[in-house]
């Protein structure tokens, strides 16, 4: 008897408590309070730095400037820059794919939070705005980098946050995703614009120190929009060019300049000009070291622990400037060069390694702490150059190539022309030597964009194999099968 | 009475003539029994009463002075527990006196009897009938039977023996002299012994027998082992209807082995036993027993140690902070974190061997249902040596011996200054990439040429002494009521490499004891300390493992000795100096573990033909491991980081906790029309918790080894948790004269690794075997068994939550989603699964076969399912899947000959035969490891859950990628035999692995060594064919191995007589190693291995192994 009440003592006591054990391994910040909401901006900023060091390496290689050169991994030679047959989905399709989808989620989720904070007290219409202005600017950036590294295979942009993990959103077409870049970002310059005055209710990364006093407007010096305006003058240019190339038409060539939508080539304009980060007579000689520019907005990293070392960095040994583009530098003269490039003291590879060989090795992120640009002012004056070739203003993309040219480079000013494909290859050369193995990429968007992708290059000494998109993770095709053509609105 | 002709009745006593003795009640009476009637006999006038004794005694208990008078006389007395009065006190002083006397002085007014039953036996019994068995109902005549239970070869007594009569609750255990007393129904009884190690014996009283004795034979062939049913319950193996696997004392320490899994490889028909970590001292076997029965979760058996569940974890030791073995591109901390790369050892390598009476393999889910959740894998039950009644008897054994390389890869040799020349302008010519290109003539080779070297036997060629020392005592105090077992062990392993081996301390403690008559607790403590120092091999992506550095190396520079005033030589030809390495780079691993258990049993109530027990047995199991590794900055390969950050220093902290209960309510019912029937139900509960932290320091100041000392430091820390609960029920029923077992039974478990934490699931089972009635000269004894049930597999921590990643920027928390989604619906996988088999006695119980088929069907299989990343995630956690595991075990074992010169030879043989498919899938066919013409570890439907294919090539229409391997083997066969004549033994397994593959990364990476291979020509042609898809390096896994042999001579007793101040009982010398010889068609060092640790599928890696070893020991086990 003694023992039955025990064991139903027992059994009544272990029965009615629950087996709970919390999720040690993941953190769950209060998002209904201010330092929950800032732990998710936070991530926001953290999280988009995870793959912009495949980025910038996989664009710079599509550039035809760099490549993977390691003793032991000899696929990414391949990977990156072909070896004369297609590359397989698989192969490159994750890098720069899910990160920035995964980011977009946490974006809207911090949208969607931040009504509900009401720790100590819930945020003012403006706060909000400020907030929702920064989350979307973002966003927005996250998306570019998915737009340039697909290029015309396009982008689905309508299924993030959904949880019927059925057949996923359409693939919209490349001038699609632009189109809808650049409206998020207007959206976001807009909230940026609620608030004005007060300051930002978050605290942003000091790789956007040049941007975080106020939200708005993006011509006070120190506003985020800042920041929103000069990702929209981009985003404009590329949308204007995807437009261009969406049909035969319209679209540029080797030797011609196409028909660039000159609607948003203008809009890009005066994107940049908004901007207080685009700061032409401001540009200065680069000094041999870690980056530095008050106008520029850059990701920042820390060997510190549980912080993201520079990715670049950890490759200074095997990421070597494959291509001799030395031919197109003038490398006695040329601060750019001075300030980013050495001489690799030991040129000679074995042929193993597809016979490439480099004389000099990239040294910009010279420790593991080292910043990584997202935008600064140099890429910006050279952008508008792009932006007034397109318009046909040859005098003005002039001024600007040899405003930076001069201020930035140290070197005497080209002679003008008025020749379209002078002008775009003077542009693109500054363009190579002012923003490779940057997060910029504007080298590797404006060969496709020029329509130079199948291009030989003959400074790369052979046959031109390189590929200059990511394609569709395996993943995203076999979820669409029937669907996989780009669809435009 | 004879029966099975096993039984004999001898009488002991002097007297020819039975006369009843009739003496005061105060004084003790000393006689014999009469041999047919059973009559008394007076035996006061036998010669061993009349010895001289002098006795000094003060207030001591009855059981100290009866221990003197033994000490004084030679005799041994015997008696059983609670029939000395505890609060006697005896006084007396005497010179000499007669023996007779003597126990009349201690003995007198305490209602207790000499009875005289050998030459120096005596057993102290009471006048009146006393027993611990539960006497026969009121009304019922009764007799007091007493008897003996002997060995049927040596005569010797058996203590500790079950005598129970049939039909009844009447039973009871023998003493130390094999002496049992019990109180017996009037009439023809049938009275049964049972004790481990021998058959089970019968035999049939008549209703006058007072006396009787049994005489039990060897279960050399284990044909009557206890087989485990349910967590307080269990059956005869001549019974059970499961194929369950038993390994005894015997087979597990006969030979040294490093650990135990160790001692079990060859000897469990279903289970697979290889390592995982080449040989890296301090074990890292792993065992997968019918199958890989998962794909994500864990498919490791659960370990029960004496009723504790044990903890079998791999905590990684943290070396990818040196080696970055575990080097993902891209991925935050993948080149500092732990890695499964850091091939790490089981926990399972903390229990002594030499501390295990047996381990039983339940391998079906019918068997292992119990268990629930956790036992889809199989459970692996061990119960460690218990006390005995009677004496302290201790045991020593010591042990010498030695590890040495078992086998080499052949590499490049260079005799001569002219081929180190001629290689070197073949391949490292100006123009190259290769270290040191400034060189460009033979002037630098003649440098540099140290003569030809043996870089594998300088640095792996070990010859360090190993020892082990155990220690051991079982018996018996407080008048037997407490039982104990002790035990020590103090051993030591020396790695091939230097500074490297393994060392071990444990100790261990089982008592049980009689708290009241009803009421019996046992309480079992282990502790272990072991040093394990392992050393850098394995993948690394810095350079650093000897091989990879062997790669690169041709053999004539000299790295073995340090130049100069203990400056290492740099290696012109490499990042990194091995022998620098082995002997600079500290990777000491210490392990505290204490397991403690206890067992508490209750007879609530008892009465002639049924008990009703209250069983509750629990305990925990807390282990801490401490790693804390160094590499110094000043080693070439360290100052060679490319990171800029030299020198390494790791500390490791890592604690783990096991606890758990089961309270069991167990009826017993038995003497109706034959039928014998146990219900139990009851209740367990289990909480785990493991907690990890690792500081990893880089840039270290010179000399101080502590990761403060770096100027980068990372932290990483894991906690993970389990609660588990359950409630069973089963009936077990035995009939048709014990021919018919019939078992049912249900397990309802709750985890909160599942995703409805309040949910039960549950795991039925079922059980049948039925024993054919014999047929004379056709064989003893047929089993036919079928049996049935459901385990399930819980998912891994944490797969119920959608989890955040956490990463700082800039000192300021940041936290997004993670790529995967958890499930909050998610739920355990579940394995069904059926058996059929049967278990054929022949030829005199000398030769059992066992043949078992099994098909376990695994579903609702946890998986990762792939979706679109375009969703804002990449994958979310789900039960999707089906697939399923057939398979064979055969088992042999025979006694070919057994005569009566003691020549005899027991063989055992096994074969098991696994083969799996997957049936459904409900995500793409994805890899687990592998790729291109390296092979794949591809799941995929209808295909081998352990298929390699190889995705160098194109795939068909169908997407498919053509099978090239597979990890699992076509089947594994073991076979172990035991040879004694006389004092001499030879005892052999041997262990064969045909099929299944291995992936030769090693081969691979020192093909693309610039031509320092013997064959440098063909690795030219493999890698022509590599490139092209072939999988060349994709290799046959199967192989013959000699695990143990052990050869040993028990010294004459004659000789250990003649040993003076010295009482041994026996002395035994053997001659053993491991691992001795073997035989494969694989490449690489050892068709063994797995570079990336315990894993279910991605087994059979190699890369940069720790080579094998084999070993060799001289041991000398003394009974004392």
């Amino acid at each position: 008897m003694r023992g039955g009440i025990f064991l139903a003592a027992a059994l009544t006591f272990t029965a009615c408590s629950q087996p709970v054990v919390p999720d040690f391994g993941a953190p769950n910040p209060d998002a209904t309070s201010r330092l929950g909401m800032q732990t998710l901006v936070s991530g926001l900023f953290s999280g988009s730095r995870n793959d912009v060091g495949f980025y910038a390496m996989a664009m710079t290689a599509f550039a035809r400037d760099a490549g993977n050169f390691t003793q032991v991994e000899t696929q990414f030679i391949t990977e990156f820059m072909g070896d004369g047959t297609p590359l397989l989905p698989a192969d490159l399709g994750g890098f720069v794919w899910s990160n920035e989808f995964v980011m977009a989620r946490a974006a809207d989720s911090i949208l969607v939070s931040l009504g509900r904070v009401n720790k100590p007290a819930p945020y003012s219409a403006g706060e909000r705005a400020q907030i929702t202005g920064i989350v979307q600017t973002m966003k927005a950036l996250d998306y570019m980098y998915l737009a340039e590294t697909r290029d015309t295979t396009g982008v689905p942009l309508a299924g993030v946050g959904q949880t019927n993990f059925g057949t996923p959103a359409p693939i919209l077409c490349n001038k699609d995703v632009w189109r809808s870049i650049v409206a998020l970002l207007d959206s976001a310059n807009a909230q940026l614009n609620v608030d004005t005055l007060n300051p930002l209710p978050v605290i942003v990364p000091t790789g956007f120190a040049s941007v975080s006093g106020t939200a708005g407007p993006s011509m006070r010096a120190g506003s985020f929009a800042a920041f929103n305006r000069a990702l929209a003058g981009k985003a404009n240019l590329e949308l204007a060019y995807a437009i261009a190339r969406s049909t035969p038409a319209t679209a540029p060539t080797p030797t011609s300049s196409g028909l660039p939508d000159a609607a948003a080539l203008r809009r890009a304009d005066s994107a940049l000009l908004a901007s207080a980060l685009y700061q032409p007579s401001a540009l200065t000689a680069p000094m041999p070291g870690p980056f530095s520019d008050p106008n520029a907005v850059y990701h920042s990293f820390s060997p510190a622990s549980g912080d993201v070392v520079n990715p670049v960095n950890a490759n200074i040994g095997t990421y070597r400037m494959m291509n001799e583009f030395v031919a197109q530098v003038d490398t006695a003269h040329d601060a750019r060069w001075k300030a980013k490039f050495t001489t690799n003291p030991a040129p000679a590879q074995v042929p193993q390694y597809s016979d490439k060989s480099s004389s000099f090795i990239f040294t910009f992120y010279p420790s593991a702490a080292s910043p990584m640009p997202i935008v600064r002012a140099e890429e910006l004056v050279l952008g508008r150059a792009q932006v007034r070739l397109g318009l046909g203003d040859f005098a003005g993309a002039w001024g600007l190539i040899n405003q930076v040219r001069t201020l930035v480079g140290g070197l005497p000013p080209l002679a003008a022309t008025t020749d379209f494909v002078s002008t775009r290859d003077a542009l693109m050369r500054e363009q190579r030597i002012s923003t490779t193995m940057e997060s910029s990429a504007d080298r590797a968007i404006a060969i496709r964009m020029y329509g130079l992708a199948a291009v030989a290059d003959t400074t790369w000494g052979g046959a031109d194999l390189h590929t200059t998109v990511f394609p569709l993770p395996t993943i995203e095709l076999t979820g669409r099968t029937g669907h996989l053509t780009p669809v435009c609105q | 009475m004879v029966r099975n002709g096993l039984l004999f009745v001898v009488l002991v006593g002097a007297a020819p003539a039975a006369r009843a003795v009739q003496l005061a009640d105060r004084v003790p009476v000393l006689f014999a029994v009469e041999r047919h009637s059973g009559a008394r006999v007076d035996a006061s006038g036998a010669p061993v009463f009349q010895r001289s004794v002098a006795l000094d005694l003060h207030g001591a208990t009855v059981a100290d002075a009866l221990d003197a008078i033994a000490r004084e006389t030679d005799v041994r007395f015997t008696y059983e527990p609670n029939v000395l009065p505890a609060a006697r006190r005896v006084s007396a002083q005497a010179r000499s006196i007669s023996l007779a006397a003597a126990l009349t002085e201690v003995l007198s007014g305490t209602g207790l009897d000499v009875q005289l039953t050998g030459v120096d036996h005596l057993v102290i019994v009471a006048r009146e009938p006393t027993t611990s068995a539960i006497m026969p109902r009121r009304g019922r005549q009764a007799r007091r039977m007493t008897g003996r239970v002997i060995d049927a070869e040596s005569r010797l007594p058996i203590p500790a023996a079950l005598v129970f009569v049939r039909g009844t609750t009447i039973s009871t255990t023998t003493s130390d002299s094999g002496t049992f007393a019990l109180a017996i129904p009037d009439t023809a009884t049938e009275i049964v012994v049972r004790r481990l190690g021998y058959r089970l014996a019968t035999a049939t009283v008549a209703a006058a027998d007072l006396t009787v004795t049994i005489a039990l034979t060897k279960d050399v062939l284990r044909l009557d082992a206890e087989i485990v049913t349910g967590v307080a319950t269990t059956i005869s193996s001549r019974n059970a209807a499961n194929a369950v696997a038993v390994v005894n004392a015997d087979q597990i320490a006969g030979t040294p082995a490093p650990t135990l899994e160790n001692a079990i490889q060859g000897k469990i028909p279903g289970a697979l036993i290889e390592q995982n970590n080449g040989g890296a001292p301090g074990g890292g076997l792993q065992i997968q027993i019918r199958g890989i029965t998962s794909i994500e979760s864990t498919a490791s058996p659960l370990y029960v140690v004496d009723g504790v569940i044990v903890n079998n974890q791999t905590v990684n030791s943290g070396a990818n902070a040196v080696t970055a073995g575990g080097l993902v591109p891209g991925q935050v901390g993948s080149a500092l974190a732990q890695s499964a790369y850091d091939n790490s050892p089981n926990r399972l390598a903390d229990i002594n061997p030499a501390d295990i009476e047996s381990i039983e393999v339940l391998k079906g889910s019918s068997a292992s249902a119990i268990y629930g959740a956790q036992a889809a894998s199989g459970v692996i039950i061990i119960t460690t040596k218990k006390g005995a009644a009677g004496r302290t008897a201790w045991s020593a054994t010591q042990r010498l011996g030695t590890y040495t390389l078992a086998n080499e890869l052949p590499l490049r040799t260079f005799p001569t200054l002219q081929r180190a020349d001629a290689w070197y302008l073949a391949y490292k010519a100006p123009g190259d990439a290769g270290t040191p290109a400034a060189h460009a003539d033979s002037a630098y080779v003649q440098s540099v040429y140290a003569g030809p070297q043996d870089y594998q036997r300088q640095l792996f060629g070990g010859g360090e002494l190993s020892y082990e020392t155990d220690l051991s005592a079982r018996g018996a105090a407080l008048r037997n009521t407490t039982s104990y077992f002790l035990s020590a062990l103090s051993k030591y392993d020396n790695g091939l490499m230097p500074n490297t081996g393994y060392n071990k301390q444990s100790v261990r403690s089982n008592v049980s004891t009689n708290l009241a008559s009803s009421l019996t607790v046992g309480a079992n403590l282990f502790y272990t300390h072991a040093l394990t120092r392992r050393g850098i091999t394995g993948n690394d992506n810095v350079g650093i493992a000897p091989y990879d550095v062997f790669s690169s190396t041709p053999q004539f520079v000299n790295l073995a000795r340090p130049s100069g005033a203990g400056a290492w030589s740099t290696n012109p030809f490499g990042v990194a100096n091995p022998f620098a390495d082995a002997s600079q780079i500290q990777t000491p691993e210490v392990i505290n573990r204490f397991i403690a258990g206890g067992t508490l049993d209750w007879s609530a109530y008892s009465a002639a033909h049924q008990t009703l027990h209250v069983i509750l047995i629990g305990g925990a199991d807390f282990a801490t491991q401490h790693d804390q590794i160094y590499a110094p900055p000043g080693l070439q390969v360290e100052r060679a980081n490319p990171a800029g950050l030299p020198g390494v220093a790791t500390s490791l902290d890592a604690s783990t906790t096991y606890s758990n209960y089961s309270l069991s309510l167990v009826h017993h019912f038995t003497g109706v029309s034959a039928l014998s029937a146990t219900t139990s139900l009851g209740i367990a509960g289990e909480n785990r918790s493991f907690n990890n932290t690792n500081n990893v320091g880089q840039n270290l100041v010179a000399g101080a080894n502590s990761f403060t000392a770096g100027t980068v430091q990372t932290g990483f820390f894991t906690q993970t948790g389990l609660q588990d609960f359950s409630l069973y029920a089963q009936e077990q029923v035995l009939t048709l004269a014990e021919r018919l077992s019939l078992t049912a039974g249900v397990t309802a478990e709750r985890s909160s690794e599942n995703g409805e934490i309040n949910a039960f699931y549950t795991y039925p089972k079922f059980s049948a075997s039925y024993r054919l009635p014999r047929i004379e000269h056709v064989f003893d004894d047929i089993k036919l068994r079928a049996a049935g049930g459901q385990s399930g597999t819980l998912p891994l921590y944490g797969v119920r939550y959608n989890p955040l990643v956490q990463q700082l920027i800039e000192g300021q928390s940041g936290t997004y989603p993670n790529t995967a989604l958890g499930n909050p619906r998610i739920k355990p996988e579940t394995n069904t699964e059926i058996e059929a088999g049967a278990d054929v006695t022949l030829a005199g119980s000398r030769a059992q076969l066992g043949a078992t088929v099994y098909q376990k069907r695994i579903t609702n299989v946890l998986l990762q399912a792939a979706h679109a990343a375009s969703f804002g995630s990449t994958s979310q956690w789900i039960n999707g899947g089906e697939f399923t595991n057939q398979g064979l075990e055969l088992s042999l074992s025979m006694t070919p000959i057994q005569m009566r010169n003691g020549l005899t030879w027991v063989s055992t043989s096994t074969y098991y035969r696994n083969y799996s498919v997957v049936n459904r899938l409900d995500v793409p066919s994805f890899d687990i490891t592998g790729g291109g013409a390296f092979g794949a570890n591809r799941i995929q439907v209808g295909r081998s859950v352990s298929q390699i294919v190889n995705e160098g090539v194109a795939p068909d229409r169908n997407g498919t990628f053509p099978q090239v391997g597979d990890v699992q083997p076509a089947f594994t066969m073991g076979f172990s035999n035991d040879f004694t004549v006389g004092p001499f033994r030879l005892a052999t397994v041997l262990d064969w692995k045909n099929g299944g593959n291995a992936i030769d990364f090693t081969r691979f990476l020192l093909d693309v060594s610039p031509g320092l291979m013997v064959d440098s020509a063909a690795a030219v042609q493999r890698l022509i064919g590599f490139s092209k898809g072939s999988p060349v390096y994709v290799e046959p896994g199967g192989y013959v191995k000699l695990r143990e042999v052990t050869m040993s001579v028990e010294v004459p007793s004659r000789w250990l007589r003649a040993i003076p101040r010295l009482t041994l009982s026996s002395a035994r010398l053997s001659l053993s190693g491991r691992n001795l010889w073997s035989s494969f068609a694989y490449h690489g060092l050892d068709p063994e291995v797995s570079a990336i640790g315990n894993t279910n599928i991605a087994r059979g890696e190699d890369i940069w192994p720790f080579p094998p070893a084999r070993s060799y020991f001289i041991s000398l086990d003394l009974g004392i």
